[in-house]
């Protein structure tokens, strides 16, 4: 009697094992299991050479009434320039990260921090990129990290490629690779 | 632990319940999914929508350019009043449609210092509506779309038949160094805000009645299914397990005859089969019983040792059958014989009697209990008047002697070890055999043990003492005339 009986408790086990399974499987396909990104805006930033020697210290759209002072990294120092078709194109090597300091006023007290930071970081393969940038926007009280995958940065930073009134003002129509402020050794 | 209800309602509830967890949830889950990702595919067009218009008005707004934008923006007025349920707007920062005033114009001709553009001599001032000036204030604030659902937070489910569903898709326009900061100035990030307004209360709608509907259907495949499936189990597990309950039931009244009726070859089948078998068994031992005593069986079924007893003895004896069956022919003798037999077994078995053995034309049977001697008399009693009273050509004339005796016995399985009775002898054994012997034709001799134990109720013939054989002393015994009214009896025939 006992062995008869024992086959529905065996039946139900083996129902809600394969039950279990398929929720498992679903769970996998719906990808509940994402993780939070590693930081992308590396800390150490200071020592990094400035893309410009002019002080941004003039209102803009995007910043307004914010000082701005800008680092790149060793590796976009690397930048590269071509002529094709009779205009200039500059390319920043993947794995560039260029920071941006954004201070509270346009004319800081000495020593005063930065508000945030707005960075952009060379990924032409991340499907968050927008002209091959990942653009980002940290708070460096929260140190949030939020990528700008709209056109907030990204429609702005594309009037550097044709002249605009920044800088040199690119009177060329230079493709400078969404660089204001091109890195130049 | 015993489960009430029958098979049937048990199933359908399982059925039902499997349909209803398992498809109804694959549906609901089905349903859901569609209405979320048809919603999803709204919102993707509106955003689409959004980002071309988008790069419209950035194409269109070039310096001094203005004029184009505004003929863009009436070609979309014009789209907006060919479909009432798509309305296309831009809106200022400060929340005022653009073009429906005088103060960009005015800003615009103030920063170039000059007249670039005139004034309009009529306009109306329009602005965002009231109830969506925080939405409107938090997408220019943060410089990103927002798209937002109204009835906020209504759904296919709770969306009532009448309500209207909108989507609204809010998307900032950058303040682009150049292309507008040249007229419009660098001390701003958002010049102006397009808003898409779309209505798809026909899209929940449709969602909703093909969720009825799928809804419906599923009721529909539920019953249509649970009904096939009640219809299979009842003809196929149902009713055979009804019909072979059936077929229990009549072999446990004690009819042999009926078999289940085998129509297949499965499980059901099989215990048909079974069952049949058992049956045929079950008849078999039942038929061999009559031919063993209920002692025997119950011996059998205790495995019983040998013990001593208080048992009343009967002996019945047809006088005069060896010269009977000496003129008479075989079978004849047996059928008068198996007639005789089968009365006396009869009233022993409805008295409460045992029947032990047969030896030839002799009765042995045994009566136990407090009141045995009384049941001894009573039957002894009843087989006389049956034989006395019969017809002549039901027993031929046959007639018997019985001898009852009341003692202590031995009582146990007798015999070798391929064939045994359970059986009794012993002294009082003999002794009642012996009265049977002295015993004329018709009566019924008892011992004093027996009438010792029932005088109250028998009337007898005053004690008489006879020899028998294996006895040196005499024995006392009486004759039985009949039983005492009280007893029920009526005396001899």
């Amino acid at each position: 009697m006992t062995a008869i009986a024992s086959r529905p408790r065996r039946a139900a086990g083996g129902a809600l094992l394969a039950l279990g399974v398929v929720i498992g499987g679903l769970a996998a396909l719906t990808g509940c299991g994402d993780r939070e990104p590693k930081s992308m805006v590396p800390e150490e930033y200071r020592s990094w050479e400035s893309t410009t020697d002019v002080e941004l210290d003039y209102p803009i759209p995007g910043h307004e009434q914010n000082l701005r002072r800008t680092y790149i990294n060793e590796r976009g120092t690397e930048v590269e320039t071509e002529a094709r078709a009779g205009r200039v194109y500059w390319s920043y090597p993947e794995g560039t990260v260029i920071i941006k300091d954004n201070y509270a006023s346009l004319d800081p007290a000495p020593g005063e921090a930065p508000m945030n930071q707005t960075v952009m970081v060379k990924r032409p393969d991340d499907p968050r990129s927008r002209g091959g940038w990942i653009w980002i926007v940290k708070d460096l009280k929260s140190r949030e990290e939020r990528i700008i995958d709209y056109e907030f940065c990204f429609d702005c930073h594309a009037v550097a490629n044709e002249s605009h009134p920044f800088g040199d003002e690119n009177l060329d129509e230079e493709y400078r690779d969404y660089v204001f402020f091109p890195y130049r050794k | 632990m015993q489960q009430s209800g029958s098979i049937t309602r048990r199933i359908n509830i399982i059925l039902i319940l499997s349909l209803t967890v398992g498809i109804g949830m694959t549906i609901a889950y089905y349903a859901g999914t569609q209405y979320r990702d048809l919603l999803v595919s709204t919102q993707d067009n509106l955003d689409q929508q959004s980002a071309i218009l988008y790069q419209s008005i950035k194409n269109a707004m070039l310096p001094g350019q203005a004029s184009v934008a505004v003929e863009l923006f009436d070609d979309i007025g014009s789209v907006r009043q060919n479909r009432q349920s798509f309305e296309i707007s831009l809106y200022r920062a400060n929340g005022t449609e653009a073009f429906s005033d005088n103060a960009t114009i005015q800003e615009v001709n103030t920063r170039r210092g000059d007249r670039m553009f005139e004034p309009r001599e009529e306009f109306t001032v329009r602005q965002i509506p009231i109830d969506e000036r925080e939405t409107f204030g938090r997408s220019v604030a943060r410089r990103q779309k927002i798209l937002i659902r109204e009835p906020d937070g209504s759904s296919l489910f709770l969306t009532l038949a009448g309500d209207r569903s909108y989507f609204t898709l809010y998307n900032p326009l950058i303040n682009l160094p150049g292309l507008c900061t040249r007229c419009h100035g660098s001390d701003h990030t958002v010049r102006g805000l397009i808003r898409i307004r779309s209505d798809i209360t026909a899209t929940v709608d449709k969602q909703r009645r093909n969720l009825l509907f799928s809804s419906l259907l599923f009721v529909g495949i539920v019953v249509v299914l649970t009904l096939v499936l009640t219809l299979f189990i009842h003809g196929h597990v149902i009713n055979p397990v009804k019909h072979i309950r059936d077929v229990c039931a009549l072999v446990t009244g004690g009819d042999f005859t009926p078999r289940v009726m085998v129509h297949s070859r499965d499980e059901i089948g099989v215990l048909g089969d079974t069952v049949n078998t058992m049956v045929e068994g079950l008849h078999e031992r039942f038929e061999l019983s009559k031919y063993v005593s209920a002692s025997t069986i119950e011996s059998l079924r205790n495995s019983e040792a040998g013990t001593n007893a208080l048992i009343t003895v009967f002996f019945s004896d047809i006088r005069g059958f060896t010269a009977y069956s000496e003129r008479r022919e075989a079978d004849e003798v047996v059928d008068r014989l198996n007639r005789v037999l089968n009365a006396q077994t009869e009233i022993i078995h409805r008295e409460g009697g045992d029947v032990d053995k047969y030896v030839g034309d002799e009765v042995v049977a045994m009566f136990t209990g407090d009141d045995q001697a009384l049941k001894a008399c009573r039957c002894a009693l009843a087989i006389q008047r049956e034989m006395e009273g019969a017809e002549p050509e039901r027993f031929d004339g046959l007639r018997v002697g019985i001898g009852v005796n009341t003692g202590s016995v031995i009582l146990g399985m007798i015999g070798s070890e391929r064939r045994a009775d359970y059986t009794v002898t012993g002294d009082h054994v003999n002794l009642g055999s012996r009265l049977c012997s002295v015993a004329k034709a018709g009566q019924i001799v008892i011992s004093e043990h027996t009438y010792a134990r029932a005088q109250d109720h028998l009337r007898v013939s005053r004690p008489y003492r006879v020899s028998v054989k294996g006895k040196t002393a005499q024995q006392r015994v009486y004759l039985l005339a009949g039983l005492e009214p009280a007893a029920g009896g009526e005396g001899r025939a």
